[in-house]
C-alpha cells in the first residue's frame, strides 16, 4: 500500500519516545476540508495528516501543482493551510507548526473546485502562462487594459484567502467586525536572548544563566530540544534529546531563567531590541475559553546579549518534479518518525549529496520502512557509512542522482541516473518504485536573524553555504548556525557563547565600552560535505520543472532565463523572478537559487552573496503588532470635567485631536441641522453656553516672556497690559499661519496663551524647542496648564445679566469688564478667571476654574441661565456663528501654506517689531506678490443653496481657488461660504463659477463679515 | 468583565499639586526654596521624597511636582510668589492641583502589567524610584510606593482611557510571569 502511517513499533524501535511516545497522548479529531480525522495532543496538523495518510495538502501558487508536505517547521513552502473558521479563520499557517487540538478546522488553499480535482491545475495551461519576469514581458500592450488582466491573473494567483464578506455586518454600512480582543505586547529586558533551544541553545542559557544573569530562551517549537530527537547522538552517556530535557529541568527551576516556548523571534534591531510572537493560546481553546485570555503576545525585548543558535535548515534536490507530494527533506522523515512516530511512506529512496541522509535512512530501515536506495551524488561516500548501510542491507548507490519523480498527487516511482563526470546524468535512468523521496540536499545555516541588523556572512566553499561572520550588534551565534556537528560539538558552542556573553557583559558593568566587532571563524566541517546540487540540469529544456522555491513556483529554468537576459545580481534575480519572495522567504530556495544563478554565470556563489534579509523571520500576524491598541483602546479619548454631562443631554461627538466634542446637542425628534439652527438662534438672541476645556492653555513665566512671545506671535505682546487680551497669530518658519489664539497677561512676567483644541501639545512642543535649542538665553519657564482649568464660553446678549444674577465679587458692568480684558474672583463660591472675549460675535465671557470645579460651574450656569431661555450649544454652532462673522479656523482656512496677509489679517502682523518667527519668510516674492490666493465671503445666487465644503472655483479650466467653510446661517436665513481666491480683495463684487460634479454654481465675492460688521454685538 | 490580578482603583486627586520649574539655583537659594516648601527636592533623577505630609518628585533637571494638603495649598503658593519676587530666582510656581487624575494598583503582577505597555524594566523599579513614561500612547507618571503598590498619574481627561487599558492588562487570564528574580 501507498502511503503513510502511524507506526506501531516506535517504542521498540528506539527505546524512548518524546512524552513516553505520542501514542500514549490523549487521542484528539480535528477536520481537515471537512472530513474527520483523528490524531494526538502533541501532533502538528502536517504529522497527523501524515499519519492518516493524507499527504496531499494544497496547490501551488502560480502552477496549483499538487503538494504535499516538504519540512516539519518554519521553512514549510507547500503545506499551508487555512485553520479556523468564520472571522477566526486564519490563512497560510504553516501545518508543519499548527498544533492540533480536538475540534480543529482546517482547510487546504489555492484550489477549485477541490483539492484532489483543480481546474486550474487539471487543464495546466497556467504552466506556460508565468515564465521568469513574466509581468514585465506580458500585456504591456494596451495599457488600459492591464486592470482587467490583472483581475485575472489575481483571482489564479495569490496565497490563501481573507474573507471580507465574513467581517461584514448584516449591511454594508454596518463596519468590519474587529477580531477577538485577545492579543497584547509585552516588554522585557534580559542580559541574555538565547534565540533557538536546541542543544547549543539549551547549553548557552544554562551556563549564561548559572551566573544569576537574567537568561530569556525563545523556541518556535512548543518543545525544546531541536534537533536531538532525530539526530542519533548521545551526551554524558544519555540520548541528546534527554540531556536536554533533564538540562531544561534544571534550568526551569531558576529564578533568573524565563523559557518561552511557540516563540518566534522575528526580528533583531538595532541596540539589541528584538520582537518575538509567542503563541500563547492558539494552540489550545481551553486557554482562550477564560474571558480575558490571552491568544497572541508580541514581546518587545531589550537584551544585553543576543546569542543566536538558531540552527540549520536543509535544502532541496533539484530535479525534475521535485515538488510532488512524497518527496520530503530527508531530516523531516525522521523528524515525522521520532517525534510523532509517522511513518510518511513505505518505501522510499534517499536522494542525497551529503552523509545526513543515511541517518534517515537507518531510521526508516529501523521500523520497517522498505528502503530501496540510497542515491548518493557523491562518488565516495564516506566507507563508514557504507558499511553499515550494507550491515543494514541497503544498497547504496554511489554517483547517481534522482533525476525526475513521477506521480500525480504523490510520488510513485522516480528516474535515478548515473552521473557522468561532466555532472550531467547518463542517458539511461533506472525507474524505481517508491511512495517517499527523502532528500538532502546539504545544510543552510538559519541567518535571517543574524543579518537583521547588519551582522555579515561569509561563504564556506566546503560546505556550499554562507556562515555568520561580523556582527555590529552584541550577537554571538553559537551551535549548527556556525557550522558545529554532532552533539558535543553543539553543547561546547553554546557552553563557550553563553561564557562570552557573560563575559562582555562584566566587562561593560567595569565601565568598559562595547567589545567591538567580533568575527566568527566556523570550525571545520566534519561530516557532512555536500556535493552537486543539480543533476538535472540538462534535462531542464524538456519542460519539467525543476523546482527552487516550491511556495513562489520558481523553477531552476526560471533562474536560468533571467541570468540569460541579465539578472546578475542576487537582488535583481528575486525581484524579477520572486524566488525567495514568498511568505516563507524562501527558506528552503535561497541558497539553491543562488547556486543555480552561480553556475549559469559560472561566478562564484561568494562574490553573488546573499539577498538581504530582512525581518520579521516568519509572517507576523498584524493583530499581534496592534496588541491592545484596537475599539476603545486605539487611540486615547480625552474627557473633559464636562464630557459627562455632554453624554446625558445628547451631546453627538465629534473627534478633535484626541477630545470628543459635542458636534450639537439633540433633543428628542430633531435633527443634526435643526439641533445646530436651534442652538444658534438661541446663542444670538438669548444665551448658549460651549466647553471650551479643550482649549489650549499655556502660561509661559519669566522676565523675558514678553520678548519670548513677541518673536512668536506675529503681533506685539510684550507691551499687553496687565489683565488684558490679545488675538495672536503663530506662524512657521516659512511665514505659513499655523496656529492662533488669545494672549492674556496674567501678571508683570506671566502670560497664559490660548491655542486651538487639536494643536495644545504641538504648540507646547514648538514653544520648548525655540526656547530650548534657539533662544536658551531667555529667562522663563513654559508650563501646560490645559488640564488644570475647565472653560466655558457664554455667549448672548443675555450673558452679562446671566453672570450678574450669580453670587460675585467682580462687577460685570459694561463700563468695569471692557472687551478684551480678564478678571479674577470668585463666581457662585467657584474661583474663576473670566474672560471677555467673542469668537461668535456675541457679547461674550469664557469663564475658566479649576477642573474640579467644571462640572459645577456648568451646571450653575446652565441654571442661572434657564429663565433666559440659555442652550448648550456645540463645535458645529460655534462654527456657524464664526463664519458669520468671518473668523477663520486654523485647519479650515489655513493649510499650511496661508499667510496672515493672504486672511485679510494683515492688522495682527506687527510691522515694528524687529523679528518674529516668519517674518522674512513673509517677505519672500511670492508670498507678497499678486496672485495670491485670499479670503473672500461667497453669496451663491440662490441663497437656499450651501456649497460643499473644498469646492473649486474655477475661471475657464484654471482653478482659481476653493471654498474653505461653507454653512447654512440660520439667523441670515441663506447660505454664505467663505473662501480662498485668487486676488480675491480685487475683486469684490464679482462672480466665480464654483464646479460642482453635476452642475456649476455662481457665487458672488463679498465682504467675508457676514454678521454685525460693526462688532456692536459683542461690544454690547 | 474578566476577573482581574490586581486591585485597580482610581482616584481624583484631591491634595495639592504644585508644578516647580526651577533653574540656575545656587546652594542658598536652593535651600531657602527647600526651607519655603518644608522639604527637600530630590536632586537625583526619578525619585521622590516623603516627608510628613509634603512630598516631591523629580521631574525633569528643572521641574518638580510638590504634594501637599489642599489646606496648605493657598499659603505655600503665597509664599512662594513671595519668595520668588524677593529673591529673583529662575523660578515658576504653578498650581496644577486639579490637572492630573491618579491610579493605584496593588498586588503581585503589578509591575508585569505596567510592563505590558511601557518600555521600562519595572522589575528593577524599588520603592522611591518615579518614571514618567508613555502608556498606550498617553503620558504617565508611575511611582513605586511600596513593593507590590504602583501610583499612576496622568493628566485628567486621559483618566477614562488608561483605566480601561490597564483593566484589560491585568485580566488574571492575561498574567504574564517573567523572571522570578
Amino acid at each position: 500500500m501507498i502511503g503513510s502511517k502511524r507506526i506501531t513499533n516506535n517504542t521498540d524501535a528506539f527505546g524512548h519516545w518524546i512524552d513516553g511516545g505520542i501514542r500514549k497522548a490523549k487521542p484528539l479529531s480535528f477536520r481537515f476540508d471537512g472530513k474527520k480525522y483523528s490524531g494526538f495532543k502533541g501532533d502538528t496538523l502536517a504529522s497527523a495528516l501524515l499519519a492518516n495518510n493524507v499527504r496531499l495538502l494544497g496547490r501551488s501558487f502560480k502552477y496549483h501543482r499538487p503538494r504535499g508536505i516538504l519540512g516539519t517547521g518554519c521553512e514549510e513552502p507547500n503545506a499551508l493551510v487555512s485553520v479556523g473558521t468564520g472571522t477566526a479563520r486564519e490563512p497560510n499557517l504553516r501545518a508543519t507548526q499548527v498544533e492540533i487540538y480536538d475540534g480543529l478546522e482546517a482547510v487546504s488553499q489555492n484550489r477549485w473546485p477541490s483539492l484532489r480535482f483543480d481546474i486550474g491545475g487539471a487543464l495546466g495551461w497556467t504552466g506556460r502562462m508565468f515564465p521568469a519576469g513574466f509581468y514585465y514581458k506580458t500585456f504591456l500592450w494596451p495599457q488600459r487594459l492591464w486592470p482587467f488582466y490583472e483581475g485575472i491573473i489575481r483571482r489564479i494567483a495569490g496565497l490563501g484567502k481573507f474573507d471580507v464578506r465574513a467581517f461584514r455586518g448584516a449591511d454594508a454600512t454596518t463596519p468590519i467586525l474587529p477580531v477577538a480582543d485577545d492579543c497584547e505586547q509585552m516588554h522585557v529586558f534580559c542580559d541574555v536572548l538565547v534565540v533557538g533551544a536546541g542543544l547549543a541553545g539549551i547549553s548557552a542559557a544554562r551556563t549564561a544563566a548559572e551566573s544569576g544573569a537574567r537568561v530569556i530562551l525563545a523556541d518556535e517549537n512548543a518543545r525544546a530540544g531541536g534537533r536531538s530527537f532525530e539526530d542519533h547522538e548521545q551526551i554524558d552517556g544519555v540520548a541528546a534529546h534527554e540531556w536536554a530535557r533533564s538540562e531544561m529541568d534544571a534550568l526551569c527551576e531558576k529564578e533568573n531563567f524565563l523559557i518561552l516556548p511557540r516563540t518566534t523571534v522575528c526580528g533583531h534591531y538595532d541596540h539589541n531590541f528584538l520582537l518575538m510572537l509567542e503563541r500563547v493560546g492558539e494552540h489550545d481553546p481551553g486557554v482562550l475559553s477564560r474571558p480575558g485570555a490571552i491568544r497572541r503576545r508580541l514581546w518587545r525585548v531589550r537584551a544585553r546579549r543576543v546569542i543566536l543558535a538558531s540552527g540549520v535548515l536543509e535544502r532541496p534536490l533539484l530535479f525534475a518534479h521535485n515538488d510532488r507530494p512524497g518527496v520530503m527533506l530527508s531530516s523531516a522523515v525522521r523528524a515525522y518518525l521520532r517525534r510523532y512516530g509517522v511513518a510518511p511512506g513505505t518505501r522510499a529512496i534517499i536522494a542525497t549529496n551529503n552523509d545526513d541522509a543515511y541517518l534517515t535512512a537507518l531510521d526508516l530501515h529501523l521500523v520497517g520502512v522498505e528502503i530501496v536506495g540510497i542515491a548518493d551524488m557523491r562518488d565516495t561516500p564516506d566507507s563508514v557509512l557504507l558499511s553499515r548501510m550494507k550491515d543494514a542491507g541497503i544498497e547504496v548507490m554511489a554517483g547517481n542522482a534522482v533525476v525526475e519523480a513521477e506521480g500525480k498527487h504523490n510520488v510513485s516511482s522516480v528516474l535515478v541516473s548515473q552521473l557522468r563526470a561532466s555532472g550531467r546524468p547518463a542517458l539511461r535512468p533506472r525507474r524505481i518504485a517508491c511512495d517517499l523521496v527523502a532528500v538532502s540536499g546539504g545544510f543552510t545555516p538559519s541567518l535571517h536573524l543574524w543579518s537583521h541588523a547588519g551582522g555579515t556572512s561569509r561563504w564556506d566553499e566546503s560546505r556550499s553555504a554562507f556562515f555568520p561572520h561580523k556582527h555590529m550588534q552584541s550577537m554571538l551565534a553559537a551551535g549548527a548556525v556556525v557550522g558545529a556537528e554532532g552533539a558535543d560539538a553543539l553543547r561546547a558552542s553554546g557552553e563557550e557563547a553563553g561564557r562570552l556573553a557573560l563575559k562582555e557583559i562584566a566587562h561593560e558593568d567595569g565601565g568598559h565600552g562595547l567589545s567591538g566587532v567580533r568575527v566568527l571563524d566556523a570550525p571545520a566541517p566534519r561530516m557532512k560535505t555536500p556535493g552537486r546540487l543539480i543533476p538535472g540540469r540538462s534535462i531542464n529544456v524538456s519542460g519539467r520543472k525543476h523546482f527552487v522555491d516550491f511556495q513562489n513556483d520558481v523553477t531552476v529554468a526560471d533562474i536560468e532565463l533571467a541570468a540569460r537576459e541579465g539578472y546578475h545580481s542576487v537582488e535583481l534575480l528575486k525581484r524579477y523572478t520572486t524566488t525567495g519572495m514568498a511568505t516563507d522567504q524562501g527558506k528552503t530556495s535561497n541558497l539553491n537559487a543562488i547556486e543555480i544563478l552561480s553556475d549559469s554565470l559560472g561566478t562564484a556563489s561568494e562574490t553573488l552573496g546573499t539577498t538581504t534579509f530582512r525581518p520579521p523571520y516568519t509572517p507576523l500576524p498584524l493583530d499581534a503588532i496592534t496588541g491592545m491598541r484596537r475599539g476603545k483602546l486605539f487611540d486615547p479619548s480625552r474627557r473633559t470635567p464636562m464630557t459627562s454631562w455632554h453624554e446625558a443631554h445628547g451631546g453627538d461627538p465629534e473627534p478633535v485631536g484626541q477630545w470628543l466634542r459635542p458636534y450639537c446637542y439633540r433633543r428628542s425628534g430633531e435633527t443634526r441641522q435643526q439641533a445646530i439652527e436651534r442652538e444658534i438662534k438661541t446663542t444670538r438672541s438669548a444665551a448658549g453656553m460651549i466647553d471650551l476645556s479643550t482649549l489650549g492653555k499655556i502660561e509661559v513665566q519669566g522676565p523675558d516672556a514678553g520678548v519670548f512671545l513677541d518673536r512668536i506671535y506675529t503681533n506685539m505682546m510684550s507691551n499687553l497690559g496687565i489683565g488684558k487680551c490679545r488675538y495672536g497669530l503663530m506662524l512657521d518658519e516659512n511665514g505659513f499661519l499655523f496656529d492662533d489664539g488669545v494672549v492674556v497677561r496674567l501678571g508683570e512676567d506671566r502670560f497664559l496663551s490660548h491655542t486651538t483644541s487639536g494643536n495644545a501639545d504641538v504648540i507646547v512642543a514648538w514653544l520648548e524647542e525655540w526656547h530650548q535649542t534657539e533662544w536658551y538665553d531667555l529667562n522663563l519657564f513654559i508650563t501646560s496648564v490645559g488640564e488644570q482649568w475647565a472653560q466655558i464660553g457664554l455667549a448672548g446678549p443675555s450673558s452679562r445679566e446671566i453672570l450678574e444674577s450669580l453670587e460675585s465679587d467682580i462687577d460685570f458692568s459694561r463700563d468695569s469688564f471692557a472687551f478684551l480684558t480678564m478678571k479674577m474672583g470668585i463666581l457662585a463660591e467657584m474661583p474663576v478667571r473670566i474672560y471677555r472675549i467673542s469668537f461668535t460675535g456675541e457679547l461674550s465671557f469664557e469663564i475658566a476654574t479649576p477642573s474640579r470645579f467644571g462640572g459645577n460651574m456648568w451646571e450653575c450656569l446652565l441654571k442661572a441661565g434657564n429663565s433666559y431661555g440659555i442652550c448648550a450649544f456645540g463645535t458645529e454652532a460655534l462654527h456657524v456663528m464664526r463664519a458669520e462673522k468671518g473668523f477663520i479656523v486654523i485647519g479650515d482656512e489655513t493649510d499650511g501654506q496661508v499667510t496672515p496677509h493672504d486672511l485679510g489679517l494683515s492688522w495682527a502682523v506687527s510691522k515694528k517689531k524687529k523679528d518674529f518667527l516668519g517674518k522674512r519668510s513673509l517677505e519672500r516674492s511670492h508670498l507678497s506678490s499678486e496672485g495670491r490666493l485670499q479670503l473672500t465671503g461667497l453669496f451663491t445666487e440662490d441663497p437656499k443653496f450651501v456649497l460643499p465644503d473644498g469646492s473649486y472655483a474655477l475661471e475657464g479650466d484654471r482653478m482659481i481657488g476653493h471654498v474653505t467653510s461653507s454653512y447654512w446661517s440660520p439667523v441670515l436665513q441663506r447660505s454664505i461660504a467663505m473662501a480662498l481666491i485668487e486676488n480675491a480683495r480685487a475683486r469684490q463684487g464679482e462672480s466665480v463659477i464654483i464646479k460642482l460634479e453635476d452642475k456649476d454654481v455662481r457665487a458672488k465675492l463679498v465682504d467675508c463679515c457676514f454678521y454685525d460688521p460693526a462688532g456692536e454685538r459683542q461690544n454690547a | 468583565m474578566p476577573e482581574l490580578l490586581l486591585d485597580i482603583k482610581e482616584y481624583e486627586y484631591v491634595g495639592g499639586m504644585i508644578d516647580l520649574r526651577l533653574r540656575n539655583a545656587d546652594e542658598n537659594s536652593l535651600s531657602a526654596l527647600e526651607k519655603t516648601l518644608g522639604i527637600s527636592l530630590p536632586l537625583k533623577p526619578r525619585r521622590f521624597v516623603v516627608a510628613g505630609k509634603r512630598e516631591a518628585i523629580w521631574m525633569s533637571v528643572d521641574q518638580w511636582l510638590v504634594f501637599l494638603p489642599r489646606e496648605e495649598l493657598d499659603e505655600l503658593l503665597h509664599s512662594l510668589e513671595k519668595l520668588r519676587s524677593r529673591s529673583g530666582m529662575s523660578l515658576m510656581v504653578t498650581d496644577m492641583s486639579d490637572a492630573r487624575s491618579v491610579i493605584v494598583l496593588r498586588g503581585d503582577g503589578a509591575r508585569e502589567v505596567l510592563m505590558k505597555g511601557i518600555a521600562v524594566d519595572f522589575l528593577v523599579f524599588s520603592v522611591g524610584e518615579v518614571r514618567r513614561c508613555s502608556l498606550g500612547g498617553v503620558a504617565v507618571l508611575v511611582r513605586c510606593c511600596e513593593e507590590d503598590i504602583f501610583e499612576v498619574f496622568m493628566f485628567r481627561s486621559y483618566l477614562n482611557f488608561v483605566l480601561d487599558w490597564l483593566n484589560r492588562a491585568s485580566a488574571s487570564a492575561a498574567k504574564v510571569k517573567l523572571f522570578r528574580k
